[in-house]
């Protein structure tokens, strides 16, 4: 029987990284889930069904926490298969816009930045060890389309789309490092989702369902790729886009 | 006169750059100040504990210190002038190859070279905004250890001092006026 695998989801309360959770679990997977929001009880509602599920807190802006994460996971697991670097923090653009009447505030921008920018490869270098025992040895990291320069027409959400553009270029230098040691790596656009609510409803407003960004991410996280020695970014539908 | 700010003018590069200005008939100054005509900011800060690779204890602290000189602050410094700027009203800033997603082969440098990223995605979305109002925006790479720091500046000084149009500025969609590029000391284009 073969042995079952081993994931970490972050910012798995809500959203794409609960559903993410979710079809992991269905497929076998046995999952640590980092929580963040103390307003949502739904990983605890799926906890109480699921046996495979194990709950994290994490704040993964906070490496301490981190630490105390990977501590946990080597304890309870001993290696790590998949990370699902998932947890972001959306952020308004006015008070970081050139030129938009406030003055640029560095902290912000610097909490956008430890949040969706540092801790993907703050969370690869803390697990590495235990990546190092997995099988599997993917890294899957939740982007966007926003992060695209070559596409950018927006005039505005300049914080968010920053600390994309600088996760891609962390996960690019991962990249380099890691995938001559047989690591491969997913950046993926997940959509513009509808945001879930503390009681699992979906809020009005966007295009995509969690759930159905999740069974595009779960191909990619189940299934390997004729080109693993290429760093693309792709969408929910598949698409490859540029950077 | 118009005047140029320029950052780094100690630099080798950078005193080469005001130089040339210099020449052409500008004022060179060291602090933004309103009604410039150029806004060239020259930071590229390696901060010791950043130099990291994974698996080698990527430093936290010193990964978002690179990031607040290499671009929170530079974007204090041209918020301090800008819109108010005259003339050619052209923001100019050194592009990074191995901050190039596509193509970087770094493995190390987080918080320095996500800043440039995060520079290339700011001034973009900027780009966006202001173009219209006649703003124009350089990224240029002096590729460091290749060419000498002069010919750099020189190639520099002529990269952001020329108009780049195809048509013309009434239609700058499909050259370099309208689209935001890196471009290194020999005109190439970097991709993103």
């Amino acid at each position: 029987m073969e042995e079952q695998k081993t994931a970490l989801v972050t910012g798995a309360d809500r959203g794409l990284g609960l559903s993410i959770t979710k079809g992991l679990l269905k497929e076998g997977w046995r999952v640590f889930a980092g929580k963040y929001l103390a307003d949502y009880g739904l990983l605890e509602d799926l906890a109480a069904k699921e046996g495979s599920l194990a709950i994290l807190p994490l704040d993964v802006s906070d490496p301490e926490s981190i630490r105390a994460a990977a501590e946990r996971l080597e304890r309870e697991a001993g290696r790590l298969d998949l990370l699902v670097s998932n947890a972001a923090l959306m952020g308004g653009n006015a008070s970081c816009a050139v030129g938009g009447g406030a003055p640029v505030d560095t902290e912000a921008l610097l909490l956008s930045f430890r949040t969706n920018s540092l801790a993907a490869p703050l969370l690869a270098d803390r697990l590495l060890p235990l990546l190092e025992k997995g099988r599997m040895k993917r890294l899957f990291f939740v982007s966007s389309e926003i992060s695209s320069v070559r596409l950018q027409r927006r005039t505005g959400d300049m914080r968010y789309a920053m600390s994309k553009t600088a996760l891609n270029l962390g996960v690019r230098l991962l990249f380099n490092s890691l995938r001559p040691r047989g690591y491969t790596f997913r950046l993926y656009q997940p959509g513009w989702m509808k945001r879930v609510n503390p009681d699992g409803s979906r809020a009005a407003g966007a295009l995509v369902d969690p759930d159905e960004s999740a069974v595009e991410a779960l191909r990619l996280i189940r299934e390997d790729r004729i080109d693993e020695d290429r760093l693309v970014l792709t969408d929910y539908l598949g698409r490859e886009l540029s950077f | 006169m118009n005047k140029v700010y320029i950052s780094e003018e100690e630099s080798r590069f950078g005193a080469r750059l005001a130089a040339r200005f210099r020449e052409a008939g500008y004022e060179v100054v060291g602090e933004p100040v309103p009604g410039l005509s150029y806004f060239i900011d020259l930071t590229d800060e390696t901060v010791p504990g950043d130099r990291k690779a994974v698996g080698e204890g990527i430093d936290a602290d010193a990964a978002a210190e690179a990031y607040r000189r290499n671009v929170c602050l530079p974007l204090q410094r041209l918020d301090r002038v800008f819109p108010d700027m005259e003339g050619k009203k052209r923001i100019c800033f050194l592009a990074v190859r191995a901050a190039s997603v596509a193509w970087s082969s770094a493995e190390a440098g987080y918080g320095r070279l996500m800043a440039r990223a995060a520079l290339y995605q700011i001034l973009t979305i900027t780009k966006n905004t202001w173009l219209p109002a006649g703003y124009t925006f350089r990224l240029f790479d002096p590729l460091p250890g290749e060419a000498d720091p002069e010919k750099a500046a020189d190639a520099a000084f002529v990269y952001f001092t020329r108009d780049r149009y195809e048509d013309g500025p009434e239609n700058p969609s499909r050259d370099d006026e309208g689209n935001l590029l890196v471009r290194d000391a020999f005109g190439r284009e970097i991709p993103w």
